[in-house]
């Protein structure tokens, strides 16, 4: 009975490996994002001229998002790792917290819009039903590891 | 070895005597007779057409098969994953992109 189970577990093992190998290879073979929003949304080269023009505006203000987030996430941290921490200094680290993701959110959804406005009517609808549920939603932008 | 060593001298005098074993014909019909030959049994036995099973290669041949038909199976399971969630993937790594909570939640920028 056993001589009959060898082949099927290496077909077992055969299979996993065969969809790890093809998973790994095709994940590789992923175009960049600016090349799938290019072939997904069927977009003109004069559109795709003017969502790079919207990604190059953007990309300082998303720099600066990044850096004041990153600063307000350590903050946020570091007194909530205090013991002593004033409540009051505490609360208003949180104040300033949530006013910044609402201005990053905000941001952000602006710019998803400028660059469906760009698109036709059908495909911009298409992207902002595909892009923007994969924003973070307001009431998810808590800090990351912070209770 | 040399025609010296003892080892060489004693082999070359040495001769096998097998046991007589008197009933040993009768004793061998015995077993057969208790256990006569029967249809095969086996796995391909009763799965392949009679010329197939019979030959001493079909385990080798179903198991090589087998092991076909899965390699086919997991990239083409892999193929059908990615294409069905491309797209969502795809929206997913765009939106990190543009997202500055989730590039530096995941320490990644543009």
């Amino acid at each position: 009975m056993k001589r009959w189970l060898w082949p099927f577990g290496l077909a077992l093992v055969a299979a996993v490996a065969a969809f790890a190998i093809t998973r790994h290879c095709v994940d590789r073979s992923m175009p960049d994002e600016m090349t799938w929003l290019r072939e997904e949304f069927a977009l003109t080269p004069a559109q795709v001229t003017a969502i790079e023009q919207l990604n190059i505006a953007y990309e300082p203000i998303c720099d600066d998002h990044c850096q004041r987030i990153s600063s307000a996430r350590r903050r946020l941290k570091t007194l909530e790792a205090a013991p002593n921490t004033p409540g009051a200094e505490l609360a208003a680290a949180q104040t300033a917290w949530q006013g910044l993701c609402d201005e990053c959110t905000t941001a952000t959804r602006a710019h998803l819009e400028a660059v469906a406005a760009q698109m036709s009517p059908e495909q911009s609808k298409r992207y902002l039903e595909l892009v923007g549920p994969k924003l973070t939603r307001r009431d998810l932008g808590k800090p990351f590891g912070l209770r | 070895m040399n025609d010296q060593d003892p080892l060489a001298l004693l082999l070359k005098k040495w001769r096998h005597q097998p046991r007589e074993v008197p009933d040993f014909n009768r004793s061998v019909w015995a077993r057969l007779q208790a256990k006569p030959a029967t249809e095969d049994s086996s796995l391909p036995g009763r799965l392949l057409p009679f010329p197939l099973a019979s030959t001493r290669w079909a385990m080798s041949v179903a198991a090589s098969l087998l092991v076909l038909l899965s390699l086919a199976a997991g990239s083409g399971a892999a193929f059908a994953y990615e294409s069905i969630n491309r797209d969502e993937r795809m929206a997913s790594a765009y939106a990190r992109t543009i997202d500055p909570l989730q590039m530096t939640s995941s320490h990644a920028h543009r």
